[in-house]
């Protein structure tokens, strides 16, 4: 017999076989053993009440039911890693540092919870070192019976600040891991001409109907309509830049923008490396079958930015800032000035009525005056119940992704009240967010992990006020975020991928684009 | 005859290649040296993932990895050389080159040296993943696959391998897989045969379908039009267009067919005795022009190899070095030095506090980098000069803006690192020092900075890193550099303040050079103040000078060290060195001998007798440009 060990540390035995052809059909049949064998639980451990690392950090999370399996890395000194699942009464045993559930296993588990039962995956890591196993303490991984949207979109940046290369807009199957491109700038870049791509936007989580935004070589705002695509240029003599970011109408083929005039300057020392100022932006309303564009106000000291409709398409939300020139000579740009005095650029929450027959907006009226607090509130996004109001606040400024003070707020439109949402929250940068179709989850971006990458993380929302700890998006390999160089970008939930190809956009993009009117 | 032609050939190939090699080791090893700190090859499925969206994906991640080994350049040419070797070998074989027409083989070598020698700031500048070792394999895949097809017995096989390669070998290969498809097809001999006939259309065919069908169906990030040039070196930056760096390419390309040609004359046979002597001068003849394509081709910029020298002397941090390269006269034609070669200079000068008594004994100037377009100091050597000035977050910000834009490298990697460790943005840190650890020659170096993550006692103990720390503790603010680094290191210390010496007497050094008497008065009072009760103390010479020289210039003015006296006054108060006064009135008197010179002229009269003093540097050194 011979005998070799496994790395749980049990015996596997094969039989001797005599001879050259024999010795290979014996290294054939102990490689298939081995590499069917189960891994088994150790029997002798310590128990250890310290929590297991591992990332990403999925303990205590909640998770959808038709989420694509959790895989994770175990960060734990050691020399051989088990792995329990349990589920139902059953159990699934994983080998190695490497935790990756086959979608198969996945399944098995989320389907063995009883209905009315626990809804929860009890998992157990054994840790071996030094010749000793020690079991951590355990976690769950909770699942909601709350589906959650089947896709996400988001575009893969560097965090650079003024050079870019390849930048994609990309779509990801939250049932599993299949990623695939939306489009990629460099199908129309070269040397002579970059691209920049950004603010890809749906109309109520529709595929088919969404919107973004070509800078430079061949620029303009690419806008497909259930099959139709067009390349627009909004920039017109009455805004101060084409549309920017954008808000659809839920309804209606309209689409609000701010039009921003932004710039950035450098923090010489500052971890949070970068400030990007808007020094004038305004809104601005897009009909998408006239190409039409209408401008709101545009008074030069009031900074109107990140527009969003409420769900019944009455009122258009925003954050909007007063600045007016600190030092009144002429010596210094408003630029300048803003940049000097970048931490008193505070933004608080608005809103105006709108009248779609009449496309008439009212006056604007306060939501949440966070200026008024020495706070900063951006990016206002109300759930499909139309009940709340998810925002970002942080001390000062616009864009919150490079201040690491920012986090989540909710604020309940019914009652006025708000808070900060504790459990979405982390000592770095929360930023951009969107509502899932069903309002149950939320998917936002994050640098907890390592303060400088933005990665996208879920959490579910129980439609009384309440979040669960967040997840970070899986993956098919756990140190897949660790060794990507990229940021996530505008994580936006879609109910089913985008079938438009990127070479169908590429081409659209170099066809000339439609002038657009202003009204 | 026959016997000296069988043992001379294969010499002469052997000892060309050892000749090249040592050529290049002995001119490039500074240069291969950083060019493997600019590439990055990582273990890791999402790295081979990265590269292989594009077309050619397979090619740049082998040539990445090959590019590693330039860490120890010795080890990076002989692998190199190896493949050489190995290119002549198999173009003997497929070519059926025989007697002293196997010399011809060398005709590849010679071009792909070219393609390597003539990188000059490329080496900054270039995109392609592995770029230096992409030719070399391109070709060397390229005649592996076209043997394998030479190798197989029937007609059928070889067919279908053509289409095989045909069709996988653009993903794996990009552009260069038509030099695998063309050498399949080539006919042999001058009558090509109707089987050899439908290859060649095939061949044709394929070449021309594989790529725009491949890249409207699986390659969402290609421009259509630029599908036949997947994996080759783009030699075009911004709006330049640098044509003349295709050269060797070019002649890479007409090589092959050179190779072709005895076979297609002779078919296949030994060259008759009488045809010896004329494939003899004919090979040599051909090699000798081969020769001179990679002498014009071979980039002997002084400066440039200077500035990469002295770049790897600070990585070194061997100050010293920096400062023997600087007065180096082996590297080619002596000429002005770039701006980056003085603050390199001036860099190692400051860390070895020798900047107040020596900063113009150096050359001094503002040559421009020999390049077809403008080469920035950001890309070269300016993130190198952030971090050691304590600008962490403008070091970072352009490693990061290289990193998007060239490619993420060891190079940026490091200084990711180093930034990210200085401002306490540990888990950052750990970040790229994990990517680090991967590498095949750069865990040493990972390690050695694991020991400082979340440590900041280790780091003010640390030969590197200790004299940074002054320097960057100074309040946060908002700016920009315009990607003018001298100038904006120049304005932000010139016109601060600083309580620490070291970060002090930057601050000095840069209003003398900034030739500011306003700034530089007050900056001089605080030095005096820091340092006058060191035992043994003496004022810095240039700084002397300065001094000297302002108070002479404005005599009347108030003088801001002793209150109530004017300059002229308060100099008599200053002990300066009598060769500090008597240089300025010889100065002074030669000036006014010279009294009807032009500034051109007396800049020429001056520098042999006054070229290193404060006083040359301030009436004669003007409009330095930096960028």
């Amino acid at each position: 017999m011979t005998s070799i060990t496994n790395n749980v540390g049990n015996a596997v035995h094969a039989p001797s076989l005599g001879g050259g052809r024999g010795r290979l059909l014996l290294a054939i049949s102990v490689f298939f053993m081995v590499a069917c064998q189960q891994p088994k639980a150790p029997r002798q451990y310590a128990e250890s009440q310290r929590p297991v690392a591992i990332f990403p950090d999925y303990r205590d999370v909640t998770v959808p039911v038709n989420i694509a399996p959790l895989t994770f890395n175990i960060d734990e000194e050691g020399t051989n890693f088990v792995t329990r699942f349990t589920a139902g009464g059953r159990e699934w045993l994983l080998a190695g540092r490497e935790v990756c559930p086959s979608p198969k296993q996945w399944s098995q588990m989320l389907s063995a919870m009883s209905p009315n039962g626990q809804q929860k995956v009890m998992v157990e890591v054994f840790v071996e070192a030094a010749g000793k196993w020690t079991r951590m303490a355990p976690f769950a991984i909770h699942v909601s019976p709350d589906t959650i949207d089947p896709y996400i979109s988001y575009r893969i940046i560097a965090p650079s600040y003024v050079t870019y290369e390849d930048l994609t807009i990309r779509q990801r199957c939250l049932e599993n891991y299949d990623e695939s491109l939306i489009y990629g700038n460099m199908s129309n870049s070269d040397e002579r001409d970059g691209q920049c791509i950004n603010c890809h936007s749906y109309q109520q989580y529709n595929p088919q109907r969404l919107q973004f935004h070509v800078r430079q070589g061949h620029g303009g705002t690419i806008i497909a309509y259930d099959g139709k695509v067009e390349r627009v240029d909004m920039k017109t003599g009455k805004t101060v830049s084409a549309g920017v970011y954008p808000a659809w109408h839920p309804t209606e083929k309209l689409i609000a923008y701010s039009t921003n005039k932004t710039g950035q300057s450098f923090h010489t020392h500052d971890n949070q490396k970068v400030e990007v100022q808007d020094t004038y932006s305004d809104l601005m309303l897009y009909d998408v079958d006239n190409h039409r564009v209408m401008p709101l106000e545009a008074d030069t000291n009031q900074l109107d930015c990140f527009p969003f409709w409420s769900p019944d398409g009455r009122w258009l939300y925003y954050c909007s800032a007063h600045y007016e020139k600190r030092d009144t000579s002429q010596a210094t740009t408003k630029e300048f000035d803003m940049i000097v005095n970048y931490k008193e650029v505070r933004y608080s929450l608005y809103r105006r009525s709108f009248q779609p027959q009449t496309m008439q907006f009212g006056p604007r009226e306060v939501v949440y005056d966070a200026a008024a607090d020495s706070l900063s509130a951006t990016l206002p996004r109300i759930s499909p119940d139309g009940r709340w109001l998810l925002f970002t606040q942080g001390s000062h400024g616009v864009f919150h992704i490079w201040h690491r003070d920012a986090d989540l707020w909710l604020m309940d439109l019914q009652t006025g009240e708000m808070h900060a949402a504790a459990e979405l929250n982390s000592d770095d940068v929360e930023s951009y967010h969107s509502w899932s179709s069903n309002g149950r989850w939320v998917i936002f971006s994050s640098r907890r992990t390592d303060g400088n990458f933005t990665r996208p993380y879920i959490a579910h929302f129980d439609g009384k006020g309440h979040f669960t700890r967040p997840f970070e998006l899986p993956q098919r390999h756990p140190n897949y975020h660790r060794e990507l160089l990229r940021s996530y970008n505008i994580p936006e939930f879609m109910l089913g991928p985008v079938t438009i190809r990127p070479q169908q956009f590429a081409h659209a993009v170099r066809q000339d684009s439609i002038k657009a009117q202003a009204r | 005859m026959k016997t000296l032609h069988k043992i001379a050939v294969p010499l002469l190939l052997v000892m060309a290649l050892v000749v090249m090699g040592l050529l290049i080791l002995r001119t490039e090893s500074d240069v291969l040296l950083r060019l493997q700190e600019l590439s990055l090859w990582l273990p890791t499925r999402h790295f081979f993932q990265t590269s292989v969206i594009y077309p050619g994906g397979v090619l740049t991640w082998m040539a990445a990895f090959m590019t590693q080994f330039f860490f120890h350049p010795w080890l990076g040419v002989t692998l190199m050389m190896l493949c050489w070797g190995l290119i002549m070998v198999l173009l003997c074989y497929h070519f059926h080159l025989r007697g002293p027409w196997r010399l011809m083989a060398l005709l590849v070598p010679l071009a792909l040296m070219a393609c390597l020698v003539q990188m000059g700031y490329w080496l900054y500048y270039m995109k392609l993943q592995g770029h230096a070792w992409v030719p070399t394999l391109g070709v060397l895949l390229s005649l592996v696959l076209a043997s394998v097809h030479m190798l197989l017995p029937r007609p059928w096989l070889k067919r279908c391998w053509l289409v095989a390669v045909g069709v996988l070998g653009y993903p794996l290969m990009g552009a260069w897989w038509v030099l695998a498809v063309a050498l399949m097809i080539v006919p042999r001999h001058l009558r090509m045969q109707k089987s050899e006939a439908i290859d060649v259309a095939l061949g044709l065919a394929l070449v021309m379908v594989v790529p725009p069908v491949m890249v409207q169906q699986f390659y969402g990030q290609v421009q259509a039009d630029t599908a036949w040039l997947a994996a080759m070196p783009s030699f075009q930056y911004g709006k330049t267009d640098c044509n003349i760096y295709r050269l060797p390419y070019y002649a890479l390309a007409l090589s092959f067919l050179l190779c072709a040609l005895p076979a297609l004359i002779y078919r296949n046979s030994e060259p008759a005795y009488k045809e010896l002597r004329l494939s003899w001068f004919l090979s040599l003849l051909l090699i000798a022009l081969g020769v001179f394509g990679v002498h014009k081709r071979w980039n002997h910029d002084t400066n440039f190899h200077k500035e990469v020298a002295m770049n790897n002397a600070i990585e070194r941090l061997d100050w010293e070095g920096v400062l023997h390269t600087m007065l180096r006269q082996d590297m080619g034609k002596p000429m002005p030095p770039t701006r980056v070669m003085v603050m390199l200079k001036n860099l190692a000068l400051f860390r070895l506090g020798r900047l107040g008594n020596e900063m113009f004994l150096y050359p001094e100037g503002a040559e421009q980098q020999h390049a077809e377009w403008q080469v920035r100091m950001t890309q070269v050597g300016g993130k190198l000069l952030y971090y050691h000035y304590g600008k962490e977050g403008f070091c970072y910000r352009w490693c990061m803006e290289d990193g998007v834009e060239f490619g993420w490298s060891v190079d940026v990697l490091k200084y990711m690192t180093k930034t990210s460790l200085i401002t306490h943005d540990w888990d950052v840190a750990q970040k790229y020092i994990d990517l680090l650890k991967k590498t095949l020659f750069h865990k040493e170096w990972a390690e050695k900075y694991q020991a400082l993550v979340r440590h900041p006692e280790l780091m003010a103990k640390d030969e590197e890193m200790a004299p940074i720390l002054p320097m960057a503790e100074f309040p946060d603010r908002l700016d920009g550099d315009n990607t003018l680094v001298e100038l904006y290191l120049l304005k932000t210390f010139s016109s601060g303040f600083g309580a620490e010496p070291y970060y002090q007497e930057m601050t000095l050094a840069c209003a003398l050079i900034m030739k500011d008497i306003d700034l530089f008065w007050p900056r001089f009072h605080q030095y005096l103040n820091m340092h006058q009760h060191e035992e043994g103390f003496r004022v810095p010479r240039y700084y002397q000078e300065a001094a000297y020289l302002y108070s002479t210039l404005e005599p009347q003015r108030p003088s801001q060290l002793w209150p109530g006296l004017t300059n002229a006054q308060a100099l008599e108060k200053i002990p300066f060195d009598d060769s500090v006064k008597q240089s300025y009135q010889r100065f002074m008197e030669f000036n006014t001998q010279c009294g009807s010179m032009s500034e051109d002229q007396k800049r020429v009269a001056f520098q042999p007798q006054f070229g290193d003093t404060f006083y040359y540097f301030y009436f004669l050194r003007r409009n330095q440009k930096t960028n």
